[in-house]
Order: C-alpha cells, then structure tokens, then sequence
C-alpha cells in the first residue's frame, strides 16, 4: 500500500491556477515527470491520478500483463474521466500503462521507457510522439517561427531515439495526426476558424500564430516525421499506425472535425483511435515482432 | 367618367365612409394618385378622413398629400404643433418629400416659392424643429445656390444660435459650405465653442468634414488643421491664429507632440530664414512662391499629391509645382520626383540637423502648403481634371524621356517581355509561396508578370512570362518606372508604388494593408491585414484594427512599431486572398456595375466599422470581406 499525496482544491481555487501551476501539482518539471503516488481531488471529484509507478491512471494489476504507451499531451489522459485513447485499445487479457506526459519531447519520452522497462515487464509498446519532437517548444508555450525553423530535430536523431525504443516486445509506432491540411497553406485558418466561432463544440482552437508562413513550417516539419516514421517502419518492421492518414482532415471543412486544435484530438474520438490502435497491435501481441531490428 | 375614375371615386366614398377595409391594392391605386385629385372637391375634414384611413393603411405619401390639403383649405382645423411633431418625425425617418411638404404647407402656404422655403427653414429653426431644417435644406439646396445671399445668413445664424455641430458636418457634407462666403469665419465660430464645451470629438469631425481631409486620421486631422491654420497665418505668426494660441497646449502634449515639434522647427527656421538643413538646391523664396508638400506618411497622400498636382497644370505650372520634403532615407520623394521630374522637387534633408531629428521623429507628418482654403474645392478641382489629365493621350506629364522608356522597354525585352503584351506589375515582399497562386492566375489569364523587388521571383514558376530583371540597389530603375505606368494592373504591398500606380491610373490590388487605410479615387481593392491578438488568441475586429495606430509601420527600425503593438500582429493575406483579388479588381476594371446592393451593404458595414471615407472609390475586394465576415463588428 502506497501513500497517497492527496491534493484538494474547490473549483475556485483550481479555476484561479495557470496551466502550468495547474500541472506543477502532480508534475515535477525540474525532473520531467510525474509525482508518483498523487491524486488531485477538485470539488471531492478525483480528477487527475498518479500511480506508483509516476504514470497518469490507475495502479497496474499485479498479474494482466501490460502494454506501455508513450507519448504527449495528445495521448495524456482527460481529467476526470482519466481515460485516453492507450486506455481505449481495449485488447482482452492487457492492461495499458499510459506513461504519456504533456510537454514530452522525444528525448524524455525514451528516457520514460527506459526507466520503466527496469520496473515492468512489457508485452508490446506503443508510442505516439508528440509535436514538441517537432519544434522543441516545451511544455505551454506556443509554436514560433523561430521554433518551427531553427530547432527542427534533425532525422538522424530521430532514427537513434527511435531504435531506443526496440526491446523483446512489439512495437508499434504512430505517425503524428495534425488538423494541417494542406489547403491551409492557401486559405489559411482565419477563414475556417472566423466560420467556426460560432459552432459549439466545433470550436477550434488556435495553438499557434494563425501565420501561414508558421503554420507552412510546422505542416513541413509534421510531414518530414511522419514521411521518415513510415519508412522507418518498412525499413525496420515496427508496426506503423498511420494515424495521420487516417485522421487527418480530408478537406479545409474538416480542419476541426477530429482535432481541437492543430494537434490534440477531440476526446469523442479516443475510443476511435484507441480501437485502431489496439487492431494494428493486436495480432502482434502473442510473439516479438515479426522482423527484428538489424545489428548495425 | 373614364372606368379608373370610377374606381378612384368608388374608393374614395368607401374611405370617406369608413366602410370596411379597402383590398390593400385598391387602396395603394387610390393614395398613389391622389395628387391627381382636386383638393376642393371635398371638405377639409374630409380630407384629414383621408389623411388617418391612409396613415392607418401606412400609405403615408398620399395620407400626408389629404393632410396638406386640409391644413391649407382651413388652416385651424389641425392644431398646428402637432403638425410640427408630425413634420420633425416624418423628416427624422427620412421621409423629407413628405415633411417638407406638410411644413411648408402650414407655414408658407406657396410650395414653389424660394422665399417661402426661406421663410419655413427660418420659421422652424427659430423653433428648434432641427428634422425640418435638414429636410428643407436638403431639398431646396439647388435653389439655395441660386440664392446664396440671404440663405447663408440663415444657415450660418442657425449654426451661431445652436452650435449645433451635427449639423455643421451634415451642411459640409452636403456641400453647402462651398456655397456660403464665410463659412470659415462660422465654422472657427461653432469650433471654438465646441472646444470650450469639451466637445473634442465633435470639433475635430466637423474640421475633418470642412477641410475634407478624409484621409487623415482624426488626431491627425486636427494636428495638421491647427498647423494648416498656422500657415495661412504665417505673416503674422507671431500672434498665431485665435484657435491655435487659445488651445495650444493640445498641440504640444500628447499625440500631437510629434506634429508640433516638426512644425516648430519648420517655423522656428523659416522666420530665422536659415534654411541651413535644406540642401543648396532651395531658393530663399521658396516657401512663400511654390506650394510645396512635405511628408513622412505617403499613401494617405494621394488625395493631396493628386490635388496639387492637377492645380499645376490646370494652371498651366512650367516649373516645379511641389516640392516634397522627405527625411533621411524615405523613398517617397525621390520616387515622386523620377515618376514627376518637371514637377516635383524633392528637398532631401540632411541626417544631422535639427530638422531632420525632428522629421525622424515625427511618427507621421503630413503637411501641404500653398493650396491652403483652395484645398476646400480640391475635390472638385479633381473631377472637373482628372479625365482631362488620365484620358489624354499625350500625358502633359514627363513620365520618362522618350530615350528612358526606350532603354526601359529594351531592358524589358531582354528579360523575356514581348513588345505589346499585358502585364501585372507585381512588387509584393512577402514570401514567394504567398504569391503563387496569384501569379499562376495571372498568366492563366494571358498577362505577364513584371516582378519588382520580389524575393524568390525565379521559383514563383516556370513560365518565360515572369520578367524579373535585377533590382538597381540606387533606386527605382528606368525599366520599373517603364513598367509600373504601362502595366494593365499593379499588384503591390508597397505604399510608395501604390501611389504611383495610382497617380498614373494603373488600377492598384494594395495587399498587407495596415490601418489607416489609405484613400484612393480609382479603381483600387484593398486587402487588409488581419490583425491576431497574441494574448488573447483571436482576430481583432475590423473597427477594432481601424482604431490601432500603426503610424509606425513604415519606419521599419523604429522600436515603437514593436512596442506599441501590445502582443497585436499582422497576418499575412492568403494565397487564396490575393489570386481572388486580383481576378476581382480585372472583373471591376472590366465591368463599372462590378458590385451588387448586397455587396455594397457589406462595404459600406466594412466603411462604418473603420470609419473609413464613403467617397473613397478604394475598397477592400468584396470576396476577402465575405470570406472574413465575422470580422465585421
């Protein structure tokens, strides 16, 4: 049995905090993670869970054998409900440790994996980076020309942090669904999210300038991983979830269909992305993957 | 009895007997042709029967046309202030026919008379009857310039009695000001009380109104009207004008403290006579002999460059009829002077003295001298010129020498342009993806694209109709002023270009524009900026962009432009933004009944929001304003 720091605000109080302060209760940013065994409690209602282990959710059952997921802000859980698109695979006879923290860069996101395959044995992995790997922005702040262009991760880092994340277990990657369709580049977003206002809960909400010239940037940067994560994927044998392909919208009209912004994606669609995920995984799940990574 | 009298006569005894309702068709046919009626036929208060039946049918012409009658057939049958009510309401509605008529009936009796219609405006702005009064005007105007003396005096009393400034700004608008000897002397009159009552706004809309400088802000309107005011005084500066000393510490403190620091130095050095930051070019005489324009800003300049421009050679000028005074660096004198050589002169100031400290730090300067009052009648002086000046064929200009658009054509050739062909002047400095789609337009519809200081113009594509010579780093050179004139269209973000394509009748699609908006008289199309508020993660209002000052935007180094800004940026228009401009100004130079009612609602909404001019033919492109609409508050 675990002690418990046991956080209680009333929704005042909570409403009052930044979203960084906000984090900071159950976040060590001076280490990058999670402050294991914390509940935070808003108005009486759990809201935000840590476990033993420094992961957003519940304790891991002692005998289910466990698929670890790990990612962003995208694949955090929602307050409250503490459910997430790794929660919704659903795969019978596994359990999902979602190990994701808002803010992860790739770097923080192996170092997660790495530090939690000493404690738990996987059965399969999952990762889905989040767009920090992309610009490097950090956690809450918003993405810039300057990031978009002068921090990109260059490919050759990526391959290294990705080959990281082979182990005896399945893999399977993610490419990076964004809301940026290429049709942004010569519309804009104004026009789509000056029509949208309006709607509830259609609204769409701007995470970045709404420049082209950032945004071009930034679709640029999205397509060069996601271009290097499939053919990584052939190149490799790690499960590719092209979730890009999947969700991404089809037409300007659908910029907000899926996405609350230029990468989150709306929580009706967790059950959605979690079945896919958990469909691409599943068969994979009784052996190690089917083709091994290369000695280099 | 023709059948149709019958009817008339059927109907008429039908509403005259209170009998049940007319069909609203035969009531329509009976009220519209009432006037054809004789108005003795029937009582008086047979009539004001038919003056309530057709109120009540809200047939209001006709009703009111029973009312007249009954008024003058028995002038006490109605009581006479109700009437006034009734008059003040119809004319505050807009119905002026109706009320002019209902007023002149109960007090002038005779509706074509002018001395009645005189009489009537006198009659009820002693009253205080102000909806009357504007009716009255409004009407009569064409007979009030035919009799100007003893209307003047009226209008002007009503002014002095009431200080009524709304109505000094509608009597401007209406142009009756240009019709009355001394309206100045009033008008110095209503703004001085103005003044004292604390009515800032109000005084420096109807200076604005009076002195038409639409194209300035109105800070700026009143700053450089003090400053106008200033120079017409010049002789006797010491004393300065009523308005100026009396409020002159308006002028040196806040927003005006730019103005009035150039402006003293200006004065401080032309009563010293030490021209000494002028360059040697400059005669002594100068500021009193030629009018002369200085500025910083330029694209709100068009309205006066045009107008002073045109004086000159209505005046038949043979030397230079400008001279613009430009600080360090601008561009915009030495490109009016290579576009205008015979006519404007440019005064370069030189970096170090204490006039060009001051021009530098003049946020926007804006100043004219030697039109002074006549700038009244610039506008007019426009119409009656510019047709003469645009249509002809020999332009009385010297553009360029002859040799200089030889050498600019063969320049041209050299870099791909076929002799005759129609081209897009294009000088955008955003980045080349931006432009694209608009370029790739552009040569779908037959045109080649003559590229000026475009980054990238190479990659903009591969057709051998994009012309992009190299860009002489000494200015503008031959082949581009060769280009910009002969262009069929000229696609721009460059304020400068824009007011030269402008002058020179190039219809202009100015893009990226920052408030204030300029005015222009052509064929324009603006594609404004959006602005995006950082902190707060949403675009800014159209009437919320018009009130920013971006007076900074083009001292591209000045650390206020950033500062001032408050977490506000610009964002760039859209490929999609500019290609439908730019196939919206060819529908608009190609069909003059381009825009539709609906669509000229939503500019004048666009008009009201920024308070922008409604006389000024620029507009934003009608496409761009339906595609962000919700900007429209």
């Amino acid at each position: 049995m675990h002690q418990i720091r046991k956080i209680s605000l009333d929704s005042q109080e909570a409403e009052n905090l930044s979203e960084r302060e906000f984090y900071s209760l159950f976040i060590d940013y001076n280490v990058g993670q999670h402050i294991p065994n914390t509940e935070l409690w808003i108005d009486g209602r759990l809201c935000i869970k840590i476990n033993s282990l420094g992961c957003a959710g519940y304790e891991v059952e002692p005998d289910l054998p466990v698929i670890g997921a790990f990612g962003s802000s995208s694949s955090y859980i929602t307050p409250y409900e503490l459910t997430s698109w790794p929660t919704e695979m659903n795969i019978e006879g596994y359990q999902v440790l979602n190990a994701s923290l808002p803010g992860y860069d790739l770097p923080k996101t192996l170092g997660a994996y790495q530090r939690l395959r000493a404690q738990i044995k996987f059965e399969a992995v999952v990762v889905l980076m989040g767009n920090h790997n992309m610009c490097q922005s950090g956690c809450f702040s918003k993405i810039s020309i300057e990031e978009t262009s002068n921090t990109w991760m260059p490919i050759e880092q990526f391959r290294a942090n990705h080959d990281e994340f082979f182990g005896p277990h399945p893999l399977a990657f993610c490419t990076m669904p964004t809301s940026l369709s290429p049709e942004i580049l010569e519309r804009g977003i104004l026009e789509y999210l000056l029509r949208s206002e309006s709607i509830e809960p259609q609204r769409f909400q701007l995470n970045t300038m709404p420049s082209i010239k950032v945004m071009s940037r930034f679709l640029k940067n999205m397509q060069r991983y996601n271009d290097f994560l499939r053919e990584y994927c052939v190149e490799t044998g790690a499960i590719l979830v092209d979730l890009d392909d999947i969700l991404g919208p089809k037409s300007y009209d659908e910029i907000g269909e899926n996405f609350g912004d230029f990468v989150h994606f709306r929580p009706s669609l967790l059950k959605r992305i979690g079945s896919i995920v958990g469909e691409r995984l599943g068969p994979h799940l009784n052996g190690l993957p089917k083709v091994s990574l290369q000695d280099p | 009895m023709t059948e149709s009298e019958l009817l008339q006569d059927e109907a008429l005894t039908r509403l005259l007997n209170r009998e049940a309702p007319l069909s609203e068709s035969e009531a329509q046919v009976y009220f519209e042709s009432v006037a054809q009626l004789d108005p003795k036929a029937i009582s008086p208060e047979q009539h004001l029967v038919l003056f309530e039946r057709g109120m009540g049918l809200q047939l209001v012409a006709g009703a009111v046309d029973h009312l007249v009658w009954a008024v003058q057939l028995s002038p006490d049958l109605v009581p006479r202030e109700w009437c006034l009510e009734l008059v003040d309401h119809l004319a505050t509605l807009g119905g002026y026919d109706c009320a002019l008529k209902l007023c002149l009936a109960l007090g002038c009796g005779n509706l074509v008379e002018l001395s009645a219609i005189q009489k009537a405006f006198c009659l009820y702005a002693a009253k205080g009857n102000f909806g009357v009064c504007l009716a009255i005007l409004e009407r009569a105007l064409p007979k009030f310039e035919e009799q100007l003396g003893t209307s003047a005096d009226q209008v002007n009393e009503l002014i002095r009695r009431r200080g009524e400034i709304e109505f000094a700004i509608w009597k401007l608008r209406k142009r009756l000001a240009r019709l009355l000897s001394d309206h100045s002397k009033e008008l110095v009159e209503a703004v001085n009380s103005s003044i004292v009552a604390g009515h800032l706004d109000s005084t420096i809309t109807v200076l604005g109104e009076g002195q038409e400088l639409e194209s300035l802000s109105e800070v700026k309107r009143w700053g450089l009207l003090m400053i106008l005011e200033c120079w017409e005084s010049l002789d006797t500066w010491r004393e300065g004008p009523s308005v100026v000393s009396e409020k002159k510490s308006l002028l040196c403190g806040g927003p005006f403290s730019d103005l009035y620091s150039v402006e003293s130095e200006l004065r401080r050095q032309f009563l010293s006579e030490q021209n000494s930051d002028l360059s040697e070019s400059s005669s002594p005489e100068w500021p009193k002999t030629i009018p002369w324009i200085h500025t910083i800003s330029t694209a709100e300049l068009v309205y006066w460059v045009e107008a002073a421009l045109l004086k000159g050679l209505a005046e038949g000028a043979s030397g230079p009829i400008l001279r613009s005074l430009c600080p360090p660096g601008h561009c915009f004198g030495d490109l009016i002077s290579w576009f205008l050589p015979e006519l404007v002169e440019p005064i370069n100031v030189r970096g170090e003295g204490r006039l060009a400290k001051a021009l530098e730090q003049a946020s926007e300067f804006t100043g004219l001298r030697g039109l002074g009052v006549d700038s009244l009648k610039a506008e007019d002086l426009i119409e009656s010129l510019k047709n003469q000046w645009f249509s002809s064929v020999n332009l009385p200009l010297r553009l360029c020498s002859n040799a200089e658009i030889d050498r600019g054509n063969r320049h041209l050739i050299e870099h791909g342009w076929q002799e005759g062909s129609e081209t897009v002047f294009l000088s955008v400095a955003a980045d080349t993806f931006l432009l694209k789609r608009a370029v790739r337009t552009a040569l779908k519809q037959g045109f080649s694209v003559i590229c000026y200081n475009t980054p990238e113009p190479e990659v903009l594509s591969e057709s051998d109709r994009i012309i992009a010579p190299k860009i002489s780093p000494r200015g503008v050179s031959t082949w581009a002023r060769v280009a910009l004139i002969s262009s069929r269209l000229c696609i721009t973000d460059n304020c400068e270009l824009a007011l030269i394509a402008r002058l020179f009748g190039v219809p202009v699609l100015q893009t990226h524009v920052l408030p204030p908006y300029p005015y222009y008289f052509g064929d324009e199309l603006l594609l404004p900026s959006i602005m995006w508020n950082c902190d707060e993660n949403r675009c800014l209002s159209w009437s919320e962009t018009a009130a920013l000052d971006l007076r900074h935007h083009h001292l591209k180094n000045d650390p206020r432009f950033e500062e001032g800004m408050g977490g506000i940026v610009a964002i760039e228009n859209t490929p999609v933004d500019l290609e439908q401009g730019f196939l919206e100004l060819l529908e608009r130079i190609s069909d003059p009944a381009w825009r539709s009612k609906a669509d000229q609602d939503l500019i004048s909404r666009w008009q009201s929001c920024c308070s922008y001019s409604t006389t000024a033919t620029a507009v934003p492109s009608l496409r761009f304003l339906k595609r962000y609409e919700a900007l429209l508050t």
